[in-house]
């Protein structure tokens, strides 16, 4: 159960950082930094701190880390960083969260955290193509060939842009991966 | 006492981590924003018209006259090989809720090669230009005595003649002043 707390902490973050694909390349690189990194000081702290130092801790790490994920991007990826701004800030939640053992359930491990880093830029390319026909636009700033990237032969469907798209595009994600669990 | 200055050191230390980060990277954000900047101002020009940054180039430009600006703002020159291949200029029009104002790229021929909106006000879902990209792109390569027959927006009677109007007044003012704005001298 502890992936799907994961999946609906996420959630505001997940749809609203994912409108292209590159946003959500981006939104799955800070998830690795934010959630893997308060993963890691949740670890490293279990057993050390008793009482509330845990969480204490763990939240210190997870916004320290969400606010250098926001600094790196403005340097390297500025584009990105205007479009992602708010969305950075919601990982936290998650992190914090998912962090920490509840209610005697273990904490989400790593391999969650890489399951989201894949499912932002998947999400983000899916609904990219489906919504506005293209693949990888805004790269220009990196490539220098201008911002139009792969124009795909299908028209866009401005819904799947949209965060209920982006919602009703995640439900079916799932539901293929389930159906295609053995 | 001691278990409440743990968290709030730890707190401390992530402050003063970001703090050091974003200093060490102050000088790279700025420049990054900067060209951002640039990129979003000079989009409209064709990639093949330029291969500097045409902010190294501006053409002072007089308030008033044919193109309408309320202040000097500055025109820019694309230079490809060093040669100025086109010039951006900025006009004004009076909209139907409040002044328009446009950046457009003109190239040597006299062509207009771009159109951008940098402010309007008309009414959303009828003028609004953010929801006419399509119908600006249209109004592209055209000399100003064809611009006076181009489709006008369904509704927006004012805003379509304003823009349009704009666009033949800023070819003129290319026509009247093209030696000296492809010398960059102030025309």
């Amino acid at each position: 159960m502890n992936r799907a707390r994961l999946l609906l902490l996420a959630l505001p973050a997940l749809l609203g950082g994912t409108c292209r694909g590159l946003d959500g390349l981006a939104l799955g690189l800070a998830g690795l930094l934010v959630l893997g990194g308060s993963h890691l000081a949740g670890r490293y702290v279990r057993g050390r701190l008793p009482g509330s130092g845990g969480p204490a801790w763990v939240l210190v790490a997870a916004l320290t880390l969400a606010s250098l994920a926001d600094l790196l991007l403005q340097a390297f990826a500025y584009p990105l960083a205007a479009g992602l701004q708010p969305w950075l800030a919601l990982l936290v939640p998650p992190a914090v969260a998912c962090s920490l053992p509840q209610d005697h359930a273990p904490a989400p491990g790593i391999g969650d955290v890489l399951g989201f880093a894949l499912l932002a830029p998947l999400l983000g390319l899916l609904r990219e193509a489906l919504g506005q026909g293209t693949l990888l636009a805004g790269a220009g700033w990196l490539t220098g060939h201008g911002d139009a990237g792969l124009s795909l032969p299908i028209a866009g469907l401005p819904l799947a842009s949209l965060a209920p798209g982006g919602l009703i595009l995640l439900g079916l994600l799932l539901a293929a991966k389930t159906l295609w669990k053995p | 006492m001691r278990r409440a200055m743990a968290p709030l050191s730890l707190a401390g230390a992530g402050v003063l981590l970001c703090l050091l980060v974003a200093l060490l990277l102050a000088p790279r954000i700025a420049a990054q924003r900067q060209a951002a900047a640039e990129r979003a101002l000079f989009d409209l020009l064709p990639a093949e018209l330029h291969d500097d940054r045409p902010l190294d180039h501006p053409v002072a430009l007089p308030a008033g006259g044919l193109l309408g600006n309320a202040d000097a703002a500055p025109g820019y020159q694309a230079r490809r090989a060093g040669m100025a291949q086109a010039v951006l200029l900025p006009v004004s029009a009076d909209g139907y809720e409040g002044p328009i104002r446009l950046w457009v790229a003109i190239d040597r021929d006299g062509r207009l090669v771009g159109v951008k909106v940098l402010e309007q006000h008309e009414t959303p879902g009828l003028g609004d230009l953010a929801r006419h990209v399509g119908w600006l792109h249209g109004l592209q390569n055209r000399r100003p005595d064809s611009l006076g027959a181009a489709d006008q927006i369904a509704g927006a009677t004012v805003t379509s003649r304003a823009v349009t109007d704009a666009l033949q007044r800023a070819l003129r003012f290319f026509d009247a002043h093209r030696d000296a704005l492809l010398a960059g001298d102030t025309p």
